[in-house]
Parts: C-alpha cells; structure tokens; sequence
C-alpha cells in the first residue's frame, strides 16, 4: 500500500468511525499540527467584509431575540417549544398554502395564469404579438414599426413573457444577451437611455451576460430587490410567489440590493433575499448545476421533492398539489427538460417513492 | 450587533463577565482563518465559526475553569470543523482531494505510524503488568475512568489506584525506553497517556 493509500484508509476509517478514540485524538492532533492548509488570508476587505457579514447574519438575528428573556430555564423551554411549533407551523402553511383547489389537498405549486404557447411581446398600450425563441432588439423595433407602432418612444417598456417548456434568448439595445426560462416575464425599454443606467424588470429566471459600461450601469429589478452591475454573467431567479429572489454570480462583479442594503458578491457566489422576511443569504453555488436549464436539463442535487417540484410546476405550468405533507426525502439527478411530463414524473415516482396523477393542468402527489 | 453578555469562571473561580459581541469582534477572524487551513473551504468555515458562537451562547451560563476564552473557543470551533470534516470525508471525491493535499511523505503520515507502532508495543507491554494494576491501569486508559470512579469499581482507595497508574507509568516507560529515543518518548507518552 502507498503512503496515499495508507493515509486515504486512515482518513475514510476516520470518517466513519471506525478509530478508536484515542486514535482520534492523535489524528485530530496531527491534522492541527499539520494542517492541510496554508497560511490563509483575504483577498482584499471587500472580501473580508462580505465573509463577516455572512457569519454574523445568522449570529444578529439570534442573539437579538435571546436577549429580552431573562427567565427560568422552564419559562425558556416553553417558549422554545412554542417557537418551534410556529416555525414548523409556518413552514407547514408556507409550504402548503390554504388556498387548495380541491378539497383536502394542498398546493405545493400554482401554475401561472397564462396559456399562450408562444413567447409574447407586450407593448406599452397593451398591443401583443408572438415572437420567435431568439430575437434581437432590432427585429422587435422591426416588428414594431412595421405595425406602425411608431407612436413608440425609447423609453416605453416592452415586456416579453415566455411559455412553459420554452426558453427565450434576447439580445437588448446595448448587446447585452438575456436568456430566459419558462415562465419569466422580462420588462426592458425599446432604447435605453444615453444618460443614465440600463434598467430591466425581472419576474422568473434569467440569465445575463451584460455588456461592459462603466458609466451606464445595468439594473435588474425583481420583487424590489435590485442587482446592480457594470459588466458580468450572473443568473438571476425572482419568484413571487415564494417570496425570493436568488442572485447567483458567474463572472465579474454585482452588487445584490434590497432595503437600501448592499451585498456584494464574487464570483460562484449567490445570495438568496426572502422578500418576505427581508432576509439574505450569502452561500457559494455550483454554476454548472444552476445553468443546466439553459442547456436543456434540469439537475436536481440532493434537493427534496417540495423543491423539485416548484421547478417542475414552473417549466411544464402545471399546479401541484398533494393531500398531506409530501416526503422530505432528498433527491437527485439530471432529466432533460424537452422529454414530457408524464416521463419525468414516472423517473422522479421511482426516485421519491410517491406517485403522481396527472389530472389536466394539475398534478396530485400521493404519498 | 445585539449586545449579549457571557459569563464564566476562570481557573481561580473568578466569575468574568464578557460582552459576547466583543468576543466575537476580537476572535472571529482568526478563528475563520485556522479553520480555513483545516476545511479549505470559506463556507463551511464561516459556518463553524457562527456556530461557535450560537453554542457559546446556549452554554453563557455553564462554562468554568477557563485559562483562556480564545484556547475555549478555539477548542469548540475545532470541534465543529472536525465533525463537518468528518462528515465530508465520507464521500469518496472529498476523501481523495483531502489525501491529495498532504504531500507525499508528509510528517503527518511518518508521526501517525510512530504512533501506531509505540502503541503496539504499549498494549504488548501493558498486558504484561501485573494483574491488578493492568486492570487499573486499563480502566484509566481506555475507559477514561477517575482515580476515584476505579477505586470505587474495584473497592480500594484512591491513593491505591494512583500509585498503581504511577507505577505503571514508571514501567511502560522504561520498557519503551530501551527501544526509543527517550526524548520522543517523553513527548508521544505523554500525548496518550493523557
């Protein structure tokens, strides 16, 4: 056996306990005296900053509701089994929102009220027209003035509205290329303007590769968060109706905003802002993963079935519901996403264990 | 930051009163950045250090006989990264990145098999002792008894128990004497014995 071998066999013993304490604590001891690491140090204080503030969000948030109580432990207890109880309570009614649509299930996902097949141009005075997967600004203005729309300025808002299971690629005024997944809705104007920052308007997921300007920067505003970028590839999920917005960064640098906070992120970054409760989270992420949607797949990473089916429900626009609390068992795996519904159900049936009924635009979970 | 105060005894039972946000201002770097060199990875680092923190914050008012609150809470943040690391060594990607980073003919591997074979001879040599004080000496050792737990499992006193461990001692380390070199010795036995 090699040293590699050997010291492999010592660190996977380690692992599952198969040491005996005593070994432990030798090898704990050497792994300290010979850390794996080297010396280690930040990148610059934005670095540092970005770091301290992920740890101490958890930390404030803690610390400032232990504080007022000054009670018996018995007081403490209670109030800990109450808290817990609304937390789960929460997550219960969050996760299986009241508004079931036949009696006794829950719905774990709504579909959009929207039936077009085709991606959707919107104009500001309510015109709409069908488009091609992939435009460029200037077909839409093409598309514009030859239905005499010229009445149009370069500040009206275009909204481009894509279907379940479509993906729609734009490229805007200023080059900047926009992919978007089913079920986003992108609001942008027909020319940005020369004198002050590129803004969009996000609902759903996108991808952006933004063209570097230092002086005009790019916004994308979801849920009243605002992401802020000179030039970058970054992926952006906004999804009203579970109250987040997840910014996730590829490449360059952007700055994540919500409630006149700052946060700003590196690349193979991401924070996650819930609206709702005016929370954000800074985690890395795996950019492969997050971008299989624009390569046709969805992959699902250890992900619990509740999860998996929101991006079901988003990409096929169907409702899901199920009749009690669904499995929290995790799942995992890489579907393509042209495939039909009823094929990824009979794969993620046999991953989950549940089944699924397909009742029109309705899928029943059952336990 | 919420002010919240920690309260310990230290070595001489004096109570000490700690603003924890201070705590934390003064030692959550230098804790982020050695567990940098044991987890490699920033994530899982900022989380052991908040959770050192939420744990010294559910323990304020139980903690005592503290030499130093930063070997304290070095000791708790190492917990944690060992248990993460622990977890993480499980799957087979990590296990073979982990291993990949110490280096061929790294002191780690040379020092654990000095280890492993001193104390082989040890347990050859403790089964060796006499019957009494091999028993007593086994309770100590591998069932982390007090000098007190074994008098009162073996019905005899404290000072017996001690003497015997002593005694042992004395004998185990003359015996791995005459095959190490005395210096490492003192260094290694010392390392297991307590």
């Amino acid at each position: 056996m090699s040293k590699e071998e050997q010291f492999r066999k010592i660190l996977s013993d380690y692992s599952e306990g198969k040491l005996s304490a005593e070994e432990v604590k030798k090898l704990e001891h050497l792994i300290l005296k010979y850390p794996v690491g080297e010396p280690w140090d930040w990148e610059n204080d934005a670095h540092r900053e970005a770091v301290e503030r992920e740890i101490r969000a958890k930390l404030d948030a803690k610390w400032g509701r232990k504080r007022p109580y000054k009670t018996s432990r018995f007081v403490i207890a209670i109030a800990a089994a109450a808290s817990l109880a609304c937390f789960f309570t929460f997550i219960y009614l969050y996760r299986f929102k009241t508004d079931a649509v036949s009696a006794g299930y829950y719905e774990v996902a709504k579909a959009k009220e929207y039936t077009d097949d085709q991606v959707l141009l919107i104009m500001p005075d309510g015109e709409q027209m069908n488009l091609e997967t992939s435009v460029y600004i200037s077909d839409i203005k093409r598309k514009i003035y030859s239905d005499d729309l010229t009445s149009l300025t370069d500040k009206d808002k275009i909204t481009v509205k894509v279907p379940n299971q479509k993906q729609f690629n734009l490229t805007l005024d200023d080059g900047t290329k926009v992919w978007l997944n089913a079920g986003a809705t992108l609001s942008f104007p027909v020319a940005f303007d020369k004198q002050a920052d590129r803004v969009v308007h996000l609902d759903g997921e996108g991808y952006f590769e933004v063209v570097s300007n230092r002086e005009h920067l790019f916004k994308v505003l979801a849920l009243g968060t605002e992401v802020k970028v000179t030039g970058t590839k970054f992926n952006v999920q906004a999804f009203e109706e579970d109250h987040w917005v997840k910014t996730s960064l590829v490449e360059g640098n952007v700055s994540f905003y919500m409630d006149d906070k700052t946060y700003p992120l590196r690349p193979g970054q991401q924070t996650v802002a819930n609206t709702d409760k005016k929370e954000v989270v800074t985690q890395s992420f795996d950019a492969d993963k997050l971008l299989s949607w624009k390569e046709g797949y969805f992959v699902f990473d250890n992900m619990e079935l509740f999860e998996v089916m929101k991006t079901v429900s988003r990409w096929y626009n169907i409702t899901v519901v199920a009749r009690s609390p669904i499995t929290n068992k995790k799942i995992g795996g890489t579907f393509p996403n042209n495939g039909s519904l009823s094929d990824l159900l009979a794969d993620l049936s046999l991953l989950s264990g549940v089944e699924f009924k397909i009742e029109g635009k309705e899928v029943l979970i059952i336990n | 930051m919420p002010r919240s105060n920690i309260l310990y005894l230290d070595s001489a039972e004096k109570t000490v009163e700690l603003d924890i946000s201070v705590l934390y201002r003064d030692h959550w770097e230098g804790l982020f950045k050695q567990m940098m060199r044991i987890l490699l990875d920033e994530d899982e680092a900022a989380d052991v250090v908040q959770q050192t923190f939420l744990d010294l914050l559910e323990m304020k008012e139980k903690i005592s006989g503290i030499k130093s609150i930063k070997s304290f809470l070095f000791i708790m943040a190492r917990n944690i990264a060992f248990k993460k690391l622990r977890r993480n060594l499980t799957n087979t990607t990590y296990l073979n990145f982990y291993t990949g980073q110490y280096k061929e003919g790294s002191p780690l591997l040379e020092e654990w098999i000095m280890f492993k074979e001193l104390d082989q001879l040890i347990e050859s040599e403790i089964d060796k002792l006499p019957a009494k004080m091999k028993e007593v000496f086994i309770l100590s050792r591998n069932f982390d008894m007090s000098y007190i737990e074994i008098a009162q499992k073996l019905n005899i006193s404290d000072k017996t128990v001690k003497k015997q461990i002593s005694n042992a001692i004395k004998i185990l380390r003359l015996k791995v004497d005459q095959e190490y070199q005395p210096l490492l010795l003192a260094v290694i036995i010392t390392d297991i014995l307590f």
